[in-house]
């Protein structure tokens, strides 16, 4: 960035403790208009709760903001959006049950006389927002039934027409295919552009060095350092954000003779959408799935869960035996464990600590005639925390507190201390800082060199190649593609998941 | 911390609140006791107080809200204050024996108003009550002779304390008495409240157009039914007979909307049970006796001299010139 | 860029690991306790007498009882409005029992099943249905005021031998006995609350019911156990109130729900569920009592208690709300 160009907003020595506990030491940052400014670290590193910070949504302990020229202790959410400071969290706080335009008005109506509201001139005015931004949304549709990418374009479209002119990301494409994630970048590039500044927080290395100006390293909340984008590279960044080299080496897949099926599948549809599944996946198998959204990647993970017992047609075994769950707990009986994508709403329990969460599906292993014994509990958790690299190390402490990437974490400890031997995941690894990705994927690995059988859905290409044995891609409920990650590269699996053919390349 | 000051604020509101009613030692301290926020037992309240006034009594007031619990804990808390005496209109017919131990125990001599079981009686400083089982039937007797034949409705009280039933029994059996053969169409329960005996008259008289008098078991719920027979547009056409003789009980019969009521003023009883229970405390009278409640039929002729609820001071200390009511037999129910 | 503050001092930074909102939430309930417990003893040096003190629990006995048991379904994110009525109901299926058989044994054991009874088919009706708990209760508890009406055949059943002398008279060391059966229930509450599976799965389905679900925990199952539960918590009651008033009557019970839920939301669960303890709701219960009983020792007159007890409850929630 040249020197010279106004900055937007700036912060000196910015602090914040919770719990005795450093978040953010003596933060110093800055973002000028018209950049984009990426915002990296580890899993608890403080990103989030500097952007809380920065939008006002919580005060800190001490340092300074300074925007607009004048320089704040601490923004309260209305003096925030006052200077023009608009933040997008990762799932964006909307009302699900209004239309698109009234999600962007909100709080700003058109009126008519005597105060009764516009809704003509509120849904011309949004689709006139919208075009100028490039966005393709239905104003009138209830936001609900929108998918998650286009909630963002709704939350970004709202951020404009409150004229932000700092705009913050936190995690926007953590729950993004790419080709969502590559709309969202041409439209925060026009956004800086026309001036706009932009905090970007991800996980996602390659699209942070794309697409900023300037990087900030976060690490055990202190900035550890700022780099200009174009003159870093991923390595170099991983080593910053981690505090050392990762070394490249990962657990080896030992080889498996082809086995007995372990999961079989044969022609089932249902109500979910799945249409004639055939599908054999060996013991000690790791399956990818993948897909456009709706595509069936999600529906089939659902049925093999267990959670989906909306059978229409076909049957399923396991291990020999018939498999039809009518029941989630009949599934787990049978070693299967299923782990939601949506760990807020369908994961973890929040109001709970760490370690009951990840206790909570095996219970039964945990207690003797209806009594826990709650020492092993604690043991059992401290043991998964160190495992799974979980921050801050306290079994006790409630899941709502911790950062996005060790409740994800967190979620995954209790599928693996649930010991199943078939795995359902949902994302498994979503807003999951990259060194402690590359530990689940180990851990996952270990758990198939031990037998078990893992069924995984992601929309990461490269968790898919990294991690699968086998992709699997879906499409209006059916499988369409079989592939083998050995020499596939991202390009090719995108381009496999998006063209019409049914070609297979395996 | 703010929170701390928030809750010392609460307190220092608190004690304002209470420190009027931190009272100096008087000569003698009565607790006074009485069952919800009726009407009923505010006047008799009312009346007790002004009475305490003139005799140099310290009264406090105590409310059950309806729930034996919060009564016996309020006879507990009584005694650790260290009343003299305590006077109580109790909640239900026979839950006092749990205050009555514990009043024992700590020989403070208790009163009870309403509230009559033979089980307590000796054990009490005296019970005064109307006779239950007889309350409604002057009622039923007077709406009887001026019904010789026909329909009529009942409309009684929240169920299942035993007085309700009562009221409406002894109402029929005044009916009966008078040799009127006039029946009975209807018998609902209102819960002693205005606008449920409101709508409960309505129903009544839209079901069964030929009724020709209603019996509400309280003036408050006869306020009601008159409001019915007005919307009804048959005011004059159906008698009503009421219970209690409260103010605006006798406000209607002024106006000529209600024929009569079984009055049984809780201010007089009041001021002569607060009399009686000082009497037992100072040896004058003998404890454990039960008494009649005054109560007396009231009609448009005899207004006038009837006693009423919201008694004036002078009124008080008239009656405080009476003779004190004497000890009597208790009311047996009329099968026994 | 050149700001008037920019060069202006740090603002001093709080010391970090200082006692904060969250922490002293949990004590603000004993603060507020132990203020009424000064103010009154200032005013009425006989409120800290041992018999005082020992009356407030004998008359907040049922109460502890029935709020413990409602402490577990709030925590579940659940809700019972029937539990006055059903205590009515307990109440009396002791005293007609004792009246008919003479047995006081068979009394106690006809409330305890009538209260648990009660709670399980709420359960049923809440564990498979969409309705909210507070509608399916709603109807329950006017039904079962009926019951209760219909049971006593509208008048008191009086007598109950035995029942009343160990729990209208009875004491041991002192203390009464339904001060006892409080204590137990607390200690039972408790102990399921921290040490057993049932327990937990209440607080995990309070929290999330579909993240519960997902986990394998049979919903329903522990939804009807739970109802279940605290309905025998309230035969308990029933039983106990019984003796204490040495009768059965269908008004025992009125307005037992609505001050049970206030003590379990003032000793600080929530509503919504997935926290709490009932070592809080011991606090709301006790709290209950001692605003009453203060106001009695302290003479306030009848007219002010309600207001006054309304303000106090309301503060006590608010303050727990914004710690
Ligand atoms: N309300 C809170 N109470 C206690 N601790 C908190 C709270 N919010 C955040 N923390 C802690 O502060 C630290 C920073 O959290 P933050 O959410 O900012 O991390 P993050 O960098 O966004 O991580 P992630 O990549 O996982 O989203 C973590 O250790 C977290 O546990
Ligand atoms: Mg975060």
């Amino acid at each position: 960035m040249t020197p010279d160009t106004p900055l937007a907003i700036q912060v000196q020595g910015v602090t914040k403790s919770f719990l005795g506990q450093r978040a953010l030491d003596d933060v110093d940052f800055e973002v000028a208009r018209g950049e984009v400014h990426g915002l990296v670290g580890k899993n608890g590193a403080g990103k989030s709760t500097f952007m809380k910070i920065l939008s006002g949504a919580q005060p800190p302990d001490s340092g300074q903001i300074i925007v607009g020229g004048t320089a704040f202790k601490a923004l309260n959410p209305a003096e925030g959006r006052a200077a023009g400071i608009a933040i997008v969290y990762q799932n964006p706080e909307l009302h699900l049950d209004l239309s698109v335009a009234a999600n962007i008005f909100l709080g700003a109506e058109p009126r008519k006389a005597f105060g009764i509201l516009d809704d003509k001139a509120m849904a011309t005015r949004a689709t006139e927002l919208l075009a100028r931004l490039g966005l393709d949304l239905p104003v009138n549709q209830r936001l609900g039934d929108l998918d998650i990418a286009d909630r963002q374009q709704v939350a970004i479209a709202k951020a404009v027409r409150e004229k932000a002119h700092v705009l913050l990301l936190d995690e926007p494409t953590a729950a993004l295919n790419k080709a969502q994630a590559e709309f969202l970048f041409r439209l925060i590039r026009d956004l800086a552009r026309q001036g706009m500044a932009v905090v970007y927080v991800s996980h996602h290395l390659d699209e942070v060095l794309a697409i900023s100006d300037r990087i900030t390293v976060l690490r055990n909340g202190r900035k550890v350092a700022l780099v200009e984008g174009g003159s870093a590279d991923k390595d170099g960044l991983i080593s910053m954000i981690v505090g050392r080299t990762l070394d490249a080496v990962e657990t080896h897949r030992s080889v498996r003779p082809k086995t007995e099926p372990f999961l079989v599948m044969d022609g089932v549809s249902n109500a979910g959408g799945l249409d004639n599944v055939s599908l054999e996946v060996g013991r000690g198998e790791i399956v990818g799935l993948t897909g456009l959204i709706g595509g069936g990647a999600n529906a089939l993970a659902a049925v093999i869960g267990g959670i989906d017992h909306r059978h229409v047609a076909g049957r399923m075994s396991l291990g020999g035996e018939p498999y039809a769950p009518r029941a989630v707990r009949e599934a787990i009986a049978r070693g299967v464990l299923f782990i939601p994508e949506d760990m807020r709403g369908r994961g973890l329990v929040m109001s709970l600590s760490i370690a009951k969460n990840i206790s909570l599906a095996a219970l039964r292993r945990l207690s003797k005639l209806g009594w826990l014994k709650l020492a092993r509990e604690t043991g059992v958790a401290t043991d998964m925390s160190e495992r799974l690299d979980l921050n801050p190390r306290a079994p006790s402490r409630e899941v709502r507190f911790l950062s996005g990437g060790n409740q994800r974490k967190a979620l995954l400890g209790r599928a693996i201390f649930a010991d199943g031997r078939l795995f359902v995941l949902e994302e498994p690894t979503q807003g999951v800082d990259v060194e402690s990705q590359r530990q689940i994927h180990d851990h996952l690995r270990s758990l198939a060199n031990k037998g078990a059988t893992i069924v995984f859905v992601s929309t990461d290409l490269e968790e898919l190649i990294a991690l699968a044995d086998r992709i699997l891609v879906l499409r209006n409920g059916r499988i369409e593609q079989a592939l083998s990650p050995d020499r596939l590269d991202p390009e090719r699996l995108l381009s496999a998941i998006q063209t019409q053919s049914t070609r297979s390349v395996n | 911390m703010n929170i701390t000051r928030r809750a010392l604020a609460v307190l220092a509101l608190g004690t304002a609140i209470l420190a009027p009613s931190l009272s100096q030692a008087a000569e003698k301290t009565i607790a006074f006791m009485r069952g919800g926020p009726d009407p009923y037992y505010q006047y008799g309240m009312n009346a007790a107080q002004a009475a305490a006034d003139k005799l140099g009594v310290n009264l406090i007031t105590y409310s059950a809200n309806n729930d034996p619990t919060q009564e016996l804990a309020n006879v507990q808390d009584a005694i650790t204050k260290g009343v003299d005496g305590i006077l109580i209109y109790a909640v239900s017919l026979s839950s006092e024996k749990a205050a009555i131990a514990q009043a024992k125990k700590a020989g403070v001599p208790i009163f009870f108003q309403y509230g009559y079981d033979p089980s307590i009686l000796a054990d009490s400083a005296g019970i005064m009550q109307i006779d239950l089982y007889r309350f409604g039937e002057p009622v039923g007797e007077a709406i009887g002779k001026l019904l010789p034949e026909g329909e009529y409705a009942t409309i009684t009280g929240k169920l299942g304390r035993g007085d309700a039933e009562a009221f409406v029994q002894s109402f029929k059996n005044g009916i009966a008495k008078s040799g009127s053969k006039a029946v009975s169409v209807a018998d609902l329960a209102a819960d002693w409240d205005r606008q449920k005996a409101m709508d409960a008259a309505s129903q009544i008289l839209a079901a069964h157009p030929n009724v020709k008098a209603i019996y509400a078991a309280n003036d408050d719920m006869a306020v009601g039914v008159a409001i019915a027979i007005e919307r009804a547009g048959k005011t004059g056409e159906i008698l009503i007979g009421g219970n209690n003789g409260a103010p605006y009980g006798v406000e209607l019969i002024e106006k000529g909307q209600m024929t009569l009521t079984g009055s049984n003023p809780p201010s007089i009883a009041s001021v002569h049970a607060l009399r009686l229970l000082l009497g037992v405390i100072d040896g004058s009278v003998k404890p454990g006796q039960f008494y009649y409640a005054p109560s007396q039929v009231i009609t448009k002729d005899n207004l006038a001299d009837a006693a009423p609820w919201d008694a004036k001071p002078e009124m008080v200390a008239k009656w405080l010139e009476e003779p004190l009511p004497q000890g009597a037999a208790p009311p047996v129910p009329p099968s026994e | 860029m050149s700001s008037p503050a920019a060069t202006a001092a740090k603002p001093a930074s709080r010391k970090p690991g200082a006692l904060r909102g969250q922490d002293l939430g949990r004590y603000t309930l004993l603060i507020v306790l132990l203020l009424i417990v000064v103010v009154t003893a200032i005013g009425n040096p006989r409120f800290l007498s041992v018999n005082n003190l020992l009356n407030i629990l004998f008359q907040v006995s049922a109460l502890g009882i029935v709020a413990s048991g409602q402490t577990i379904l709030l925590i579940a994110g659940g809700l019972d409005l029937s539990v006055g009525a059903a205590l009515s109901v307990a109440g009396l299926a002791t005293a007609l029992t004792i009246m008919h058989t003479g047995s006081v044994a068979l009394g106690i054991l006809a409330g305890v099943v009538a209260g648990t009874v009660i709670g399980a088919i709420n359960g049923m009706l809440v564990a498979t249905n969409r309705a909210t708990p507070f509608i399916i209760t709603l109807g329950t508890m006017t039904f079962l005021q009926g019951v209760a009406i219909l049971m006593s055949g509208g008048s008191p059943i009086n007598g109950t031998g035995a029942l009343f002398d160990v729990f209208g008279l009875g004491d041991f060391l002192r203390v009464p006995w339904p001060v006892y059966a409080m204590f137990l229930a607390i200690l039972v509450m408790f102990l399921i609350l921290r040490f057993t599976t049932l327990g937990r799965y209440a607080f995990a389905i309070g929290g999330n019911e579909e993240a519960a679900r997902l986990s394998g925990i049979p919903v329903r199952r522990i939804k009807i156990a739970l109802y279940a539960l605290s309905g025998l918590f309230v035969g308990v009651a029933g039983v106990i109130l019984t003796g204490v008033l040495d009768s059965g009557l269908p008004s025992m019970g009125t307005g037992y729900e609505l001050r049970a839920i206030a003590a379990v939301v003032i000793g600080g669960t929530p509503l919504i569920g997935g926290r709490g303890t009932v070592l809080g709701t011991l606090g709301g219960v006790l709290l209950l009592g001692l605003v009453s009983n203060s106001m009695n020792l302290l003479g306030v007159g009848a007219n002010f208690q309600s207001a006054v007890l309304g303000l106090i409850i309301t503060a006590a929630v608010l303050l727990q709300k914004k710690a």
